[in-house]
């Protein structure tokens, strides 16, 4: 029972691992906490549902094409609301406040349009479980896990063996140094967002699928913050291990002690862990010297 | 190669360059010398395209491009002083991060062994995160960086800050082997006695303004320089107030 637990909370962590990796990658960036990935969240799983529904196309494309239009849809969010924003030279309290909007504005529309139904996916996808000696493991569990294992090979392949990886890791250091290297920093945030995009859609398409498809899934977007902020802001292993983290503590209880309670005390953890470790688990060290 | 006319630079209502004219002809070294708040920093600043201004930049006979990522595609780098190295990079990483704009598979190798071969310590280091070198390191890899990109010409930002006096006069020299190999070099430097001696030319800034240029060596003879940024003349003086010693760079 208690293994089955940890194999479905590490699961659900794995999910909120990637949104709050995709959250991170914008915050390193950018320095600021973007509340529109909660948009690219709800896009991720409403894309999917609208595709394998109403246009019947199989779930798994459905599936591929939702994530493709949640990281063109974050990419398009930042061209239109932040960009003219960057451009003026703006403080960094109005993107938060353009994020926080734009947020609110497509769960808004995802309200009108699907009538604040909660829905699930055509039921063609796998379903089922696997037994393991006792325990017995959902397929879309073990499913959730790969997929989120994989993501995050290729995101690490991409920040750490591309050119424009390099270019990303050079404009969270220092973005003026990174512009007097040659690098358009337009180019590097659009990407940026594109691939915080990408990770909102899988985990919105997957959450989608395990839970239900609802308008306001993007809200998840605050488990991905605050998986953040207990592994350090800004460090991407931390934003892993913060996810798993409240992925188990949600899970575990859920079973054990009550599921109404399970998110007052997932955060109630939470508040406790930051008030003794601010900076965060894997909170950064001061690495400038004078 | 490079020729400002007339730029003005201001941060709100506070003015930092007044109407500031700069000529770089090709292949020279051309020195920006004058206290901390004259403007030095403001003037690369601009060229580059960190910060606005009004005024014309002609590179190469043309207007210069006003964002900076354009402004290095067509050869000119800026070199910022040494603690704006990307510190949680490896050195190589930061090697790569200069050649951005010319990212050719043999060019980078290339540019990469002539780097190495200028910076042998650089090659020792390549896989150490560049937070870890020290000060004069830092230097080499903001130098070696930026001539990744095979740069016609670099504008170098205070390259001697926080070196000890040895290793001041070390890079220095090594501007001098980057300019020998074809390079033309804007250099704003707090050793103002090192940069006149290395400057083909050299313009003195107080406030925003050019208050004198002239060859290197010949403000390095001048009196008023000798005693606003040299520490004065070795020789008695007829007030007899004795200049302070030991700092050549403050006033």
């Amino acid at each position: 029972m208690f293994v089955q637990q940890l194999v479905n909370g590490i699961s659900l962590g794995s999910m909120y691992a990637l949104l709050a990796v995709g959250f991170a990658i914008v915050y390193n960036i950018l320095g600021i906490v973007n509340f529109s990935h909660g948009a690219t969240i709800a896009l991720g799983a409403y894309c999917a549902y609208w595709l394998s529904t109403y246009l019947r196309l199989p779930l798994e494309l459905s599936m591929v094409l939702s994530v493709t239009i949640a990281g063109l849809v974050s990419a398009l969010i930042e061209r239109i609301t932040l960009h003219p924003l960057r451009r003026k030279g703006q403080p960094q309290i109005f993107f938060f406040i353009a994020s926080l909007t734009v947020f609110n504005l497509v769960t808004a529309i995802i309200i009108y349009v699907s009538k604040a139904n909660i829905t699930s996916y055509p039921r063609t996808l796998i379903y089922g479980s696997i037994r393991m000696a006792n325990v017995i493991v959902p397929k879309l569990d073990v499913l959730m896990l790969g997929i989120a294992v994989l993501s995050l090979l290729a995101l690490s392949a991409v920040l750490y063996k591309t050119k424009i990886g390099l270019a990303i890791r050079c404009c969270s250091y220092d973005s003026r140094a990174a512009q007097l290297m040659g690098i358009n920093p337009d180019l590097v945030i659009g990407t940026t967002f594109l691939l915080a995009g990408l990770l909102g859609g899988i985990g919105g398409a997957l959450l989608g699928a395990k839970y239900a498809v609802y308008p306001e899934l993007g809200d998840m977007v605050y488990r991905a913050f605050f998986a953040c902020m207990v592994g350090g802001l800004g460090s991407l292993t931390g934003a892993i291990f913060g996810g798993l983290l409240i992925g188990l503590i949600e899970t575990i209880s859920n079973a054990y002690i009550n599921a109404a309670i399970s998110p007052a005390i997932t955060f109630g953890l939470l508040v406790v862990i930051l008030l003794v470790r601010p900076q965060g688990i894997a909170g950064k060290l001061v690495e400038d010297k004078i | 190669m490079l020729k400002v006319e007339n730029m003005h630079v201001s941060y709100g209502a506070v003015k930092a360059l007044h109407g500031i004219s700069v000529d770089v002809p090709a292949g020279k070294i051309v020195a920006l010398v004058g206290a901390n708040g004259a403007g030095k920093t403001s003037l690369l600043s601009a060229i580059s395209g960190l910060v606005p201004y009004e005024g014309t930049v002609t590179y190469a006979g043309e207007p210069l491009p006003k964002r900076s990522h354009e402004i290095v595609a067509k050869g000119l780098v800026h070199v910022p002083e040494g603690r704006r190295i990307f510190a949680n990079l490896t050195v190589y990483e930061n090697l790569m991060a200069g050649a951005y704009t010319k990212w050719e598979k043999n060019g980078i190798q290339e540019n990469l062994d002539r780097v190495y071969q200028l910076f042998p310590r650089l090659k020792d280091r390549a896989s150490q995160y560049a937070g870890t070198l020290s000060g004069g390191e830092r230097q080499m890899l903001a130098i070696g960086r930026a001539l990744m990109s095979r740069p016609r010409m670099l504008l170098v930002d205070e390259p001697s800050l926080g070196l000890a006096p040895l290793l001041v006069s070390q890079v220095l020299d090594l501007i001098v082997q980057v300019n020998q190999q074809g390079v033309t070099i804007l250099l704003v430097d707090q050793n103002a006695r090192k940069s006149l001696q290395i400057a083909d030319y050299a313009y003195v800034l107080q406030q925003g303004r050019i208050v004198k240029e002239g060859p290197g060596q010949e403000l390095l003879n001048d009196e008023a320089v000798q005693i606003a940024y040299l520490g004065g003349r070795k020789k008695q003086s007829d007030n007899g107030a004795d200049p302070p010693t030991g700092r050549e760079d403050d006033c």
